[in-house]
């Protein structure tokens, strides 16, 4: 592994850069930033952003032939790193080996310690002895890292995979550097929305049907004494059961009750 | 982040109602909350008032220690929940609060951008002074008390229309509030006797 900097561990060379290379990476991070300008216009949620970042990643960064987006559950004290999403399929293939299985990767070390990172041979890479062996035998080599950075804060780490060895130089971290910076800010403030989102749709969602669950509750504690936990339980043993929402079976109770008693008054 | 023991009741009875794996309103809160605080350096705290099926919840959440006059700066985000079949249309307010003025300026802008909403939607400074806790006075908890006790006079044969009609003479009667009419309604109640069987 290496950080960012002028060491070139595991052989990874810093190769003179051509005018024609330069450029070339130039249009392409232009272009990528470009993209993710107008990924924040759209609309998007946080998984579909999240999936162009990776997508846009990957065409910005020289060599890479995939990459993949982490966020940190900054409220958790173990700041858990969760992999959300992917631009190739083998992408999330070495996340699932990096964040289920193993627990052990360059995106972890990027995430938790706010630092870029890379290697040119994961699989004698000795940051990570289980990590890198592994997917060397899938044919990837070189990974580079991304922290996810907004002021004071850590917030994910984009990854970036390439199936060669030492693919990655100081110009192509750079250029991923140049690359995070946005996104970070387009990840954090989607993050910020998405859960603002959530938690408005649960309450929306829960005072709308909690009424109409409650008034279920006193019709069966009516019919068998019990308490609002007994009933509640008997309801959502229905649901199950049934294969139908907590609340729709609870607004059919209510219904049929209701029903016969308009019948009753219509008949007395 | 300080959650009351009542709020978290509350948070409690809206979680159950969702009764969805994996799903728990306080944990999205917290979420949001760590969220805010990693964005905006003096984060103070928020406020939600939400508006769904004719029922008003609402809460704010200060980090521990704040008090009102600490808040020097407020973004309202303003949100709009998609309805699904199960669920109202609601109204909804989010105020974010901090203590350093001008700490929302580049988060309103950038959220306007993220939303393709005008930038004069995401207000800023106009709700610092705290709303009272709640617009409606009674809380989740008394509500849930009440629609059961609606739903046992359902059961026995009334209309919806009669069970509210029954609860509020059955209180005015005796000189109590609806609450403890219900609550009385629901203290009644006893298993059926298995021998009448």
């Amino acid at each position: 592994m290496s950080e960012s900097d002028n060491s070139t561990p595991h052989g990874v060379a810093r190769r003179p850069l051509s005018s024609e290379r330069a450029s070339a990476d130039t249009a392409d991070l232009q272009n990528s930033l470009g993209n993710l300008a107008g990924l924040v216009t759209g609309s998007l949620g946080l998984p579909e952003l999240l999936e162009k970042v990776a997508t846009f990643a990957a065409h910005a960064i020289p060599g890479a032939d995939g990459a993949g987006v982490t966020l940190l559950r900054v409220d958790r004290p173990d700041n858990r790193v969760e992999a959300l999403a992917a631009s190739h399929p083998f992408v999330s293939e070495i996340d699932q080996i990096q964040y289920v299985t193993l627990n052990e990767g360059p995106c972890i070390t990027a995430a938790l310690e706010g630092r870029t990172v890379r290697s040119g041979s994961l699989g004698g890479e000795k940051m990570w002895p289980r990590f890198g062996p592994r997917v060397g035998r899938l044919g990837i080599h070189s990974a580079l890292s991304l922290p996810l950075l907004v002021p004071g804060q850590v917030v994910g780490a984009i990854n970036v995979y390439a199936h060669g060895k030492d693919v990655f130089d100081d110009h192509a971290a750079e250029l991923g550097e140049l690359f995070a910076a946005p996104a970070a800010v387009a990840v954090h403030n989607a993050q910020i929305l998405t859960q603002a989102l959530a938690l408005t749709t649960q309450l929306q969602a829960a005072l709308s049907t909690r009424p109409v669950i409650d008034q279920a509750i006193g019709l069966l504690r009516g019919r068998t004494g019990g308490t609002a936990e007994e009933a509640f339980n008997s309801l959502r043993a229905i649901s199950q059961a049934e294969h139908t929402k907590l609340a729709d079976v609870a607004q059919h109770i209510v219904d049929e009750a209701v029903r016969r008693a308009r019948t009753r008054h219509t008949n007395s | 982040m300080t959650i009351t023991p009542g709020l978290a009741a509350e948070l409690a009875l809206l979680t159950q109602a969702l009764d969805l794996p994996d799903t728990n309103v306080a944990d999205t809160l917290t979420r949001l909350t760590a969220d805010a605080q990693a964005a905006v350096d003096s984060y103070l705290g928020l406020s939600v008032a939400i508006t769904a099926s004719q029922s008003r919840f609402g809460f704010t959440v200060l980090d521990e220690g704040v008090r009102p006059e600490h808040i020097r700066t407020s973004l309202l985000i303003p949100l709009t929940p998609a309805a699904d079949e199960n669920t109202a249309t609601a109204s909804v307010a989010l105020i974010l609060y901090a203590g350093t003025p001008g700490a929302f300026v580049d988060l309103a802008a950038d959220l306007a951008w993220i939303t393709g909403r005008a930038s004069a939607d995401f207000l800023l400074d106009e709700h610092r002074a705290l709303a009272s806790r709640n617009a409606d006075p009674a809380t989740l908890a008394a509500k849930s008390i009440i629609n059961q006790a609606i739903g046992v006079l359902i059961g026995r044969g009334a209309t919806p229309e009669e069970a509210e009609r029954d609860l509020h003479e059955r209180a005015v009667k005796a000189g109590i509030d609806p609450l403890a009419a219900a609550t009385l309604i629901l203290a009644a109640l006893t298993p059926p006797d298995p021998e009448a069987a």
